[in-house]
């Protein structure tokens, strides 16, 4: 599988299989299903991000945690069918705005999740091959990204036009520093500042052509008006990536989303046009009456 | 039923192997569809059944079935 070619991936696969051998199929499955081009590219982020072994070993505890989090949660809402209630404040206090919590497990896990959670890995490729192809081809300038995260799909867009400048915005120091990091790493923060927002209390007078909100809408309490929010942001005749989480309980999931449709009606509802869609369910669903968990994602105007 | 028993019906149906002999020595490279999903949900019913709630880093640290017998006794749970 690796024939001396993927240290790093090597490395990882080894410390699954040691320290956590119930993860030990992981890297083995993520070869079968998406082959060569997702080894390397598993193999820049992690030299990219985790340069010394002790630094990889570390983000693995924290994504090993992260998941085996989400896993207890979601097996909970397996029987519940509802997430705990909760306010943004208690979640902000609690997640974004705990430094410790997302360095150490937060923000790696999500980071590799991008790469290791097969839907996670398909919507990245979905955003690849429609949105960030029509910037490439559009010659875009500028995008925002608004709730960055770890970064990844800035990073993914600064990547792929040379020419375009980029604005982040985020509620979470942590995930700032961290998007910066990842952007930096990859050599590209001289294009790029990322911003502490919250994107539904705090005004802004941003505007864009090119607009990107990943797995934001689940984590606020009234999604409908952060999206017409975004609405004034997006400039007419501009385009827009968001996405969204369904049936997903995660530890900072507040808006319990069912299925694609209530996701495209608050869209339609706060002015968007429905360029096209793609949902990707994070595996196959168990049992007919236990929802499964999934990534929606749009392409808006 | 005792609280062994139930643990081996607990493994037994997660893992869907009605004949597994629950040896302290037995990690999840032994059983071929014992991955991360298995390992929570072992975890989980576990919870259930016997009404405690782990921590995640006390879950994180069984590297194999004795290990958990170990942390089921920290939990008060006699085997
Ligand atoms: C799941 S992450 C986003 C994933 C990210 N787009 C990526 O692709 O890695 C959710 C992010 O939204 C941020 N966030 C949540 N509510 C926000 C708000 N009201 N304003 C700004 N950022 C927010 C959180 O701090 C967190 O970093």
């Amino acid at each position: 599988m690796f024939n001396g070619n993927y240290p790093k991936l090597q490395l990882l696969n080894e410390i699954f299989i040691e320290k956590y051998p119930f993860m030990g199929s992981t890297i083995n499955n993520g070869f079968t299903a998406f082959g060569k081009t997702w080894a390397v590219e598993v193999e820049e982020l992690l030299a990219a991000m985790f340069a010394t072994n002790q630094q990889l070993t570390k983000a693995v505890d924290g994504y090993v945690r992260f998941a085996m989090d989400v896993t207890r949660r979601q097996s909970r809402f397996d029987d519940a069918c509802e997430y705990p209630q909760k306010s943004f404040n208690q979640v902000a206090d609690e997640v974004y705005l705990n430094d410790e919590y997302m360095e150490r497990y937060y923000l790696p896990g999500l980071l590799l999740s991008h790469m290791l959670w097969p839907h996670h890995y398909r919507q990245s490729r979905f955003f690849t091959a429609t949105f960030l192809r029509d910037m490439e081809v559009m010659g875009a300038k500028e995008f925002v990204d608004a709730g960055v995260g770890t970064g990844f799909l800035s990073r993914l867009t600064l990547a792929a036009c040379p020419d375009i400048t980029g604005v982040g915005f985020d509620v979470s120091p942590a995930s700032k520093k961290f998007a910066e990091l990842q952007v930096a790493n990859y050599k590209l923060l001289d294009r790029y500042q990322c911003k502490l927002l919250n994107l539904c209390t705090q005004p802004t007078k941003v505007e864009t052509d090119w607009l990107i909100s990943a797995e934001v809408l689940e984590h606020l309490e009234d999604p409908l008006s952060f999206l017409q929010r975004l609405r004034v942001i997006l400039r007419p005749g501009g385009k827009g990536f968001i996405t969204a989480a369904l049936n997903a309980a995660e530890i900072d999931h507040i808006y319990l989303y069912r299925n694609p449709i209530e996701v495209q009606d608050q869209l339609i509802e706060a002015g968007f046009t429905i360029e096209q869609y793609q949902s990707i369910p994070a595996y196959k669903p168990r049992k007919i009456n236990i929802p499964t968990p999934e990534v929606v994602a749009f392409i808006v105007t | 039923m005792s609280n062994m028993e139930k643990l081996v019906a607990i493994y037994r149906e997660v893992l869907k192997k009605p004949d597994l002999e629950l040896k302290p020595e037995l990690t999840a490279r032994d059983v071929d569809n014992w991955d991360s999903l298995a390992h929570v949900q072992i975890i989980v019913e576990v919870e259930k059944k016997f009404g405690v709630e782990f921590d995640l880093d006390d879950f994180l640290a069984i590297r194999n079935v004795g290990d958990f017998f170990k942390l089921l006794q920290r939990y008060g749970v006699e085997l």
